[in-house]
């Protein structure tokens, strides 16, 4: 149910960007809900790096490792 | 004068001028002949300007040329006397009224060669003096003479006549006796002894008949050491004549030589105590020189100790820094050396020492937490694994210790900053400032002076949210008085209170969570580093349902130290009574709720959810993205209103329609109702009035706008109308070739019956009509819109005779019904309906605008698609909000390529307004649809399917004026993203969806029978290989991009799209 709610209500990003292509393909009319393809891929961008370089991810892993396996 | 006085009175006079005067006078004063010789002796004073003055016959006054000196002065004076009988009188004295008389009687009757009188002191303002060591010497010499009677004994043992203001003698004594002596000091008593060596008579009177004055200028009192001395030196040299015998009385002799002696003693003692004097004064004078010598020296020592300490201070620095850059020197030579050594090495050591550096900072701060691993640092992912935990040591624990913000509530909205730019826009909007950056600037300022202020205080740096606003007031609007300020803080305060509210939200987990742990005894602590005062945070949790669930709040602000330093955690601890290993503390901050508590001793869960980790994560980057505006500040505002709807349970009602209305179309009317809100707010209409049937939800969500927002808006009414009436209205005129074409613009048209049907007039009574101007039958297909038949029975006069009156009729009763709403009775009224083409206040405004009495009409519509009417409106303004074909904005026009989807949203349950009758009272009703048609039982079975699309508009209207509040946007900030919604559930609609809407019943324009079919035909992918037919099926379409949701990828529905908008352009709209 919340994602479905989420994808219908608050809509992916590379899916305005579909829906935009048509307009910005036949070059009609203004911005309109153009997200912009630079923005578009900087949002994306943010959203992998937040992704893989989770900080406190990356520390709750190394004190887990750690209490698994302890130093001798 | 030519004969000679019998006394002369010599008078020198030497800067004496306040005295001499009163001598003069005093001497003139005498009662016996006299002369008065005056000689100044030049003087630098005031004496001769007052001798001038002075003016006698007996008087003579001379002045010297050069200073001459008292010895010469006094003889000058003496040999211009002329008097038998000779009287000194120094300048400052001055003689007593009887004097001379009677030193004149004792001289002739005496008889006496000299006479001297008794003589009073005076000081220099002429006033006897009552004791003085003068007075004793004095009256010791006179004791002398009155024991002895021995002038010689007398004189021996000192000069009882003092002063040559005392003589009175002959001109024969003077002549044997002249000069005076050139001593300073002692010529009186040398005179006076030569006078007695050559046996000269003395006389005395004893009244004190001389007034001689003692001030500071007096001459003995020059240098009474060489007075002494030359006393000394005339007794030495008159002492042998005066010891010579002259009787044979050997006691006189001895008493003489005993008052000689004592004279003596006396004058060696004056001596000594003067040597003594003298001395020590020139030896304190010699210290005191010696000290101010000795003080310099000593300053001058100080001062060049001071520079050499200097000196060497300089010298140690330099010392150190030619040491440093020795050291770098060293440093760099062994580097240049290993350089040479090995190359390539150092190169790679170089290149890579910033990133071994960093490396090195991660390798220390990775060990610090592995260090710290052995500690309990427990991680709890959702409350379920949390309860588990607790259970598992439930024997081991007093209390529990939460986290509030981000663990036992949720936040809807990111980064938290965002509230105090919305309070510091509210406060702007409220002073009448405009630049909110520096509002914000201000705020921050002040938060950060009194964080600052709170460490160097020695507490954590927390401040309380009381002292942010009241600094941040005082900072904002100086000018404002005591009062305003209180009042702007209480404004403040509430703004973000409302903020925070709406923002945060509970987590129903978390009230289970809660309410199982004090059913198993624990004490629940809430601990928080917020700057919100507890009081504040007291209400919120309440307001959020966490009432009764907590015992006690510790918040940082109200105690200046946070949790962060552990410093919060040892307070709550030491006030609550608990053993920190029996305490274990929630929280979802890594630092201070899972680290700082472990370093105190209580155990830590780092309560890490996934999914809010997330949230977190997209909203930050929806935050920062809506800075750039177009879609960005409505998807920030769909994430903050999806959050809400989240913990909403009202909004899990698991029916599709529902949801569609809560997701689709809630978002779009929500953001027209924001510009509709908008518009009201600029234009402010004095009524509005909501056109039936698709106003009717926008009348409820309009109402449901003033009540959560609680400003005033106009009232709303609900007008029964319909193109129906309108277009009846509009025959009153007659039936011309526009209005016929209006009839014929659905694609299933039937000719002359649409036409007929659509004005609501009966097609029978035309029919004969009709075959006379080519028609077979009335539901003839009319495909040429400029059919000749068809404008020849428009032209008909028949046909307008039948068809005017009841057009008037019309026009009269829909005129009087809307009388009877009140719109005729205001300036200014607004229209809000769906759409199209504004048909209804377009034909208001044409048949009643003429008159006084009709309003100002705004007309703010859904979605304009103007394409009906081509005349511009003759007064009042019309506008399409989502879509205006006027603009030309090809991106907006989604929501006319499904017009049934968002005319059964927005619809009424009851049926369309087919006209209006007179009630029995005269008051104009409308009357509907009879409910027997097939089209209105269709409807009606539709009508619980299209209530619950419009309970989901509504609970979205609720959440989505909260994000709005939260947010700030506006309409035209929000409108791309609704553009976007609108593109995406017309153009991209899911298979569900597609089947779903299907079901829907729409009648079809103009209050047809038949119904619209609006479920999707079945396209395949052949059908792109004939791409005419598949444009003709899809054109009879009402939705023609239906079809396409079968399809598994959304490129075939983006082909269409772009096909559709590329032959558009030429299409008949």
């Amino acid at each position: 149910m919340s994602s479905g709610r989420r994808a219908r209500m608050v809509l992916p990003v590379w899916k305005i960007l579909l829906m935009h292509m048509p307009f910005r393909l036949l070059r009609r009319g203004g911005p309109g809900f153009a997200p912009g393809v630079r923005a578009s891929f900087a949002w994306l961008g943010n959203m992998g790096r937040h992704m893989l370089f989770d900080r406190d991810r990356l520390k709750y892993f190394a004190i887990r490792l750690r209490q698994f396996f302890p130093l001798r | 004068m030519p004969s000679s006085p019998l006394v002369s009175i010599v008078i020198p006079s030497y800067n004496h001028a306040p005295y001499v005067a009163e001598a003069v006078a005093s001497a003139l004063a005498q009662d016996v002949p006299l002369e008065v010789v005056v000689r100044d002796d030049a003087s630098i004073d005031e004496s001769w300007r007052v001798l001038r003055e002075m003016r006698d016959a007996r008087l003579r006054i001379v002045r010297n040329d050069a200073n001459l000196g008292a010895h010469a002065t006094l003889h000058a004076a003496l040999d211009e006397a002329r008097g038998d009988y000779l009287a000194i009188l120094d300048s400052d004295d001055r003689y007593a009224p009887q004097r001379l008389a009677r030193c004149l009687a004792l001289l002739r009757d005496g008889p006496c060669d000299l006479a001297g009188t008794d003589i009073r002191l005076i000081d220099a303002a002429g006033r006897a003096v009552a004791a003085h060591w003068w007075i004793d010497a004095f009256a010791r010499l006179k004791a002398v003479w009155r024991e002895t009677g021995d002038w010689t004994a007398t004189l021996l043992e000192g000069n009882v006549f003092m002063t040559t203001s005392n003589f009175v003698f002959s001109r024969r004594l003077w002549e044997k006796l002249a000069p005076f002596s050139a001593h300073r000091y002692v010529h009186d008593y040398d005179f006076l002894l030569r006078a007695l060596i050559h046996g000269a008579r003395l006389g005395w009177i004893d009244e004190p008949l001389l007034d001689y004055r003692l001030h500071e200028a007096n001459t003995i009192s020059e240098s009474p050491l060489h007075a002494n001395l030359e006393t000394a030196a005339l007794l030495r040299e008159h002492m042998p004549a005066l010891l010579a015998g002259r009787g044979k009385n050997s006691a006189r002799a001895a008493a003489r030589l005993r008052h000689l002696g004592s004279q003596w003693a006396r004058t060696e003692r004056h001596e000594q105590e003067i040597l003594l004097a003298l001395q020590h004064e020139a030896s304190t004078a010699k210290d005191r020189d010696w000290k101010k010598l000795v003080d310099d020296r000593d300053q001058w020592i100080a001062e060049r100790d001071h520079w050499i300490e200097e000196r060497d201070h300089w010298i140690a620095e330099r010392d150190e820094r030619i040491a440093e850059r020795d050291h770098e020197i060293a440093a760099l030579r062994h580097e240049i050396n290993e350089f040479r050594r090995r190359p390539l090495i150092s190169a790679w050591r170089l290149k890579t020492a910033s990133a071994r550096v960093r490396l090195a900072g991660w390798y220390a701060s990775a060990r610090q937490l592995l260090a710290m691993a052995n500690a309990p640092v427990l991680r709890a992912g959702s409350y379920a694994a949390l309860r588990r935990l607790v259970e598992a040591r439930r024997t081991r624990l007093d209390a529990l210790s939460l986290d509030v913000f981000d663990t036992l509530v949720a936040r809807v909205i990111e980064p938290p900053g965002h509230i105090a730019r919305r309070v510091a826009q509210c406060l702007g909007e409220r002073i009448g400032n405009a630049d909110i950056d520096g509002i914000l600037a201000a705020r921050g300022e002040v938060e950060a002076q009194l964080r600052a202020a709170a460490q160097a205080a020695g507490g954590d740096h927390e401040c309380h949210h009381d002292d942010i606003v009241a600094g941040w007031i005082a900072r904002v609007a100086p000018r404002h008085t005591a009062e305003e300020q209180a009042d702007l803080a209480g404004f403040v305060a509430g703004r973000e209170y409302e903020f925070e509210r709406l923002a945060l939200t509970a987590k129903p987990a978390a009230r289970l969570f809660l309410q199982w742990a004090r059913a198993a005894g624990l004490r629940i602590v809430a601990v928080s580093d917020m700057y919100l005062g507890e009081r504040q945070l007291r209400r919120l949790l309440d307001d959020l349902g966490y009432s009764g669930l907590i015992d006690c709040i510790y918040v940082s602000s109200e105690h200046g130290i946070g949790k962060y330093s552990g410093r919060l955690f040892a307070e709550m601890l030491a006030r609550e009574g608990l053993a920190a290993d029996r305490v274990l503390h929630v929280g979802d901050n890594f630092h201070s709720d899972a680290l700082a508590p472990v370093r105190m001793g209580l155990a830590g869960v780092f309560f890490d959810e996934r999914h809010e980790r997330r949230r977190r994560r997209r909203q930050r980057s929806a935050a920062i993205f809506a800075e750039r505006g177009g879609v960005w500040p409505g998807r920030m505002l769909a994430e903050v209103l999806a959050e809400r709807l989240r913990s909403d349970e009202r909004a899990k009602l698991d029916d599709f329609f529902f949801q569609y209305g809560l997701e689709v179309l809630g978002p779009v009317f929500c953001c027209f109702l924001l510009g509709l809100v908008e518009r009201v707010r600029r234009d402010r209409p004095e009524r509005v009035f909501f056109l039936a049937r698709d106003g009717a939800l926008f009348l409820r969500m309009y109402e449901a706008w003033g009540t959560l927002t609680g400003i005033g808006l106009p009232p709303a009414i609900y007008a029964y109308a319909s193109r129906r009436v309108v277009a009846s209205a509009a025959l009153a005129d007659g039936l011309d070739c526009e209005r016929a074409l209006i009839g014929l613009y659905n694609p299933k048209q039937r000719g002359l019956q649409s036409i007929l049907k659509t004005y609501g007039l009966a097609a029978e009574s035309f029919a004969g009509i009709a075959r006379e101007h080519g028609f077979a039958t009335l539901d003839e297909r009319i495909s040429n819109w400029s059919d000749p038949r068809l404008a020849a029975f428009l032209a008909d006069e028949r046909v307008q005779e039948k068809v005017r009156p009841a057009g008037e009729e019309a026009r009269a009763l829909l005129h009087d019904y809307f009388a009877g709403l009140g719109f005729f009775d205001h300036a200014r009224v607004a229209m809000v309906d769906i759409g199209w083409n504004g048909t209804i206040q377009r034909f208001m405004t044409s048949a009643f605008g003429g008159a006084e009495s009709c309003p100002h009409i705004d007309g703010y519509y859904f979605a304009l698609v103007d394409g009906m009417h081509a005349e511009a409106l003759a007064q009042g303004a019309i506008e399409g909000l989502m879509l205006d074909r006027r603009r030309g904005e090809p991106q907006e026009r989604a929501a006319c390529d499904f017009e049934e989807l968002f005319e059964q949203g927005a619809r009424a349950p009851h049926a369309t307004t087919t006209g209006y009758r007179r009630g029995a009272d005269g008051a104009v009703e409308p009357v509907l649809k009879n409910d027997d048609a097939p089209d209105r039982q269709a409807e009606i079975r539709c009508n619980p399917l299209i209530a619950a699309m419009q309970e989901g508009v509504l609970l979205c209207l609720e959440h989505f004026h909260a994000a709005q509040r939260l947010t700030g946007f506006g309409f035209d900030a929000l409108k791309p993203y609704a553009l976007a919604l609108i593109e995406r559930a017309v153009v991209y609609p899911s298979p569900r969806e597609v089947a779903e809407l299907g079901r829907l019943a729409h009648t079809e324009d103009f209050g047809h029978d038949d119904l619209l079919d609006i479920s999707a035909r079945s396209v395949r992918w052949r059908d792109f290989l004939h791409p005419r037919t598949l444009r003709a099926k899809l054109a009879l379409l009402p939705w023609r991009y239906a079809p396409f949701a079968r399809l598994r990828t959304p490129l075939a529905t983006a082909l269409a799209r772009a096909q559709h908008l590329m032959l558009s352009e030429g299409r008949k709209p």
